[in-house]
């Protein structure tokens, strides 16, 4: 097995390989000048997420009547205030968070759903055409749209939007496992493991998913992006996070009746939320042509 | 050809089989009591099992999907709860408004990112290359209704150029263009973005090929070389990008309407998600997920007539 895995390139994953693969890995990052500016970007805000009680100047639901639609640079607000004297640079810091939650937990649903779909359509022949065309009718919902019915059924709220955008994500995670698992699947090193008589769970899991990994991961990050960006929408149009989460989406919404006033409330939470879509669309850029260039015309 | 397209219509069918059984199965999401929620809290006994049975709640799942299909395909999508208004023709009034902005925005995507994109690729690593592709970038990063509201601050709020909402689908007359342009140039941004990246890698792929090495060795003007040799094939793959944001565009709607208080069907779809008004919801999500897959296999056939190394198979 494992001469002829050598003979294939696609041995296993052991711990050292991993090790050197993620040195590689960061290698090829630094080299991509937008990769590794998505990297830091990515880093920085999930230190900020992490550290929101300690870096936070004041407390982000704390309400001041008195200094409310404070503009940028007010002393004690370098960001200014909201409509209910709130601080706004403590609004963004503890929105990361939300913003991160629901991006990380909608993707590992989708994950979870879509890898396992991809595999065995990618496995078993007779599958295949059934959950294609599953597939292909949640596909056939435009931008937003499956994510905005699922959360009219269920109700407004995050735990919902986590739910509605996981499930918009399964079709395409399907997908891209699916065109890898059709190749890998036709290599040696899988034939032989059958004809040694290894179960096809095994195939699938043990020899067949570790090789998919580059491109989950690929597509993670850059659906990340796609996540954040759409939780944001569905707050804005008032079905993700509800008054008072500091959530950029919900942030610009409210702002919105504030316009005229003070534009800071809807330009500033917009500014967070293009620089976290930014950083991981970048990162995972970085991460496509690293790790698996054959996906630049998959996704 | 013509076997390729019927095969396509044909497919067509059971995507669309599957698009309404998902609308339908909506209901069936609902936690609870679907009847109950709907209602509200307020809702008295009575009031409950009149939703149930106008619903169909109470008949068994298979007898509800044949009387809601065989509705759906008399052009018949039910009631409003809020408004008793008949789905069907909520929108059909709201249709034009929300097709012409999507054709509009698609028009200006096209025309702002295939000359963008085109420039770039002449003029790479220039200025422009890198100012179009970081706009591009922002383009792709930045939410739709964050565009919105940002050009609503700079043309409405500060210079004061144009109106903030208010909308005429006739946008040949002046003032339909002028409520026009804001929502258009919103909702085809990130379109712009994704066919100006599009048209840019396709030309650099092409300008370096034989046939246009040899189209300037014949001494041609390098605009004739550009327009006529490599932007004719470097165009193919940009069709299909612009098809397929062209249906996006209809999801995108939603967000542009409720920015600009646009009176079209996806504003619509969300006053009714918020009002919990499930028959018009469903039918406009049906309505706008039609469309798209119609549209989507438009473009597939527009792509094979205009490419003929496409397999027909």
């Amino acid at each position: 097995m494992e001469e002829i895995a050598k003979q294939t390139g696609l041995s296993k994953v052991s711990t050292h390989k991993s090790k050197n693969q993620i040195f590689e890995l960061l290698k090829s990052i630094k080299r991509n000048k937008r990769a590794c500016i998505g990297l830091v970007i990515v880093a920085a805000v999930i230190l900020i997420a992490l550290l929101a009680p300690i870096i936070s100047p004041c407390d982000p639901y704390k309400q001041d009547l008195n200094i409310r639609l404070a503009e940028i640079g007010t002393k004690g607000h370098i960001l200014g205030t909201d409509e209910y004297g709130r601080d706004m640079l403590s609004r963004l810091i503890y929105g990361t968070r939300l913003s991160l939650l629901v991006g990380f937990f909608s993707v590992v649903f989708g994950l979870a759903f879509g890898v396992i779909l991809g595999l065995l359509s990618g496995y078993y022949s007779a599958l295949d055409t059934l959950i294609m065309r599953v597939v292909d009718v949640l596909l056939a919902f435009p931008g937003v749209l499956l994510a905005l019915a699922i959360v009219s059924a269920l109700g407004p709220g995050l735990v919902n939007v986590i739910i509605a955008i996981g499930i918009w994500s399964i079709p395409t995670v399907a997908r891209v496992v699916r065109s890898t698992v059709l190749y890998i699947k036709e290599l040696d090193y899988v034939t032989a493991a059958k004809s040694i008589g290894e179960s096809d769970s095994y195939i699938l899991f043990k020899e067949i998913l570790p090789n998919c990994t580059s491109s989950v991961i690929v597509y993670a990050t850059m659906r990340l992006a796609t996540a954040i960006l759409s939780a944001s929408t569905l707050s804005f149009l008032g079905l993700g996070a509800q008054p008072p989460l500091s959530e950029w989406g919900a942030m610009a919404a409210t702002g919105r009746n504030y316009i005229y006033q003070a534009p800071h409330l809807t330009l500033l939470p917009g500014f967070a939320i293009i620089l976290v879509v930014y950083a991981f669309n970048s990162l995972g850029d970085g991460l496509r042509d690293a790790l698996d260039p054959n996906l630049k015309n998959a996704i | 050809m013509f076997n390729y397209i019927i095969k396509r219509l044909l497919q067509l069918i059971p995507v669309l089989f599957g698009v309404s059984v998902i609308v339908f199965l909506m209901i069936y999401l609902i936690p609870g009591d679907a009847a109950e929620i709907i209602g509200g809290p307020t809702a008295t006994a009575e009031e409950v099992e009149n939703i149930r049975v106008k619903l169909g709640l109470d008949r068994p799942m298979y007898e509800q999907y044949i009387k809601y299909i065989s509705g759906v395909l008399r052009g018949e999508l039910g009631y409003s709860f809020q408004t008793g208004q008949s789905v069907s023709e909520a929108i059909k009034i709201r249709y034009g408004n929300t097709f012409s902005l999507a054709v509009f925005s698609a028009i200006i995507a096209a025309i702002i990112g295939v000359g963008a994109g085109v420039i770039a690729a002449v003029k790479q690593n220039s200025w422009f290359d890198y100012l179009s592709m970081s706009v591009a970038t922002f383009g792709i990063s930045a939410p739709t209704f964050w565009i919105g509201l940002l050009l609503i601050v700079v043309f409405c709020v500060k210079l004061k150029w144009l109106p903030i909402s208010g909308f005429s689908s006739q946008f040949w007359t002046k003032d339909g263009l002028t409520h026009m342009i804001l929502p258009s140039i919103t909702l085809g941004f990130s379109s712009a973005a994704m066919i100006a990246r599009m048209t840019r890698s396709s030309i650099l792929e092409i300008i370096h090929q034989d046939y246009v090495e040899t189209a300037r060795a014949k001494g041609l003007s390098e605009r004739v070389v550009i327009l006529k040799h490599a932007l004719k094939n470097a165009l193919i793959p940009v069709i299909t990008v612009i098809g397929v944001n062209f249906g996006g565009l209809l999801g995108g709607a939603v967000v542009v309407e409720s920015v600009f208080a646009i009176n079209g069907i996806g504003r619509l779809m969300v006053q009714s998600i918020n009002a919990r008004d499930f028959p018009m919801v469903q039918g406009t999500v049906l309505v706008v997920a039609t469309t798209f897959v119609i549209i989507n296999l438009l473009t597939d056939i527009i792509y094979a007539v205009i490419d003929p190394r496409i397999s027909y198979k």
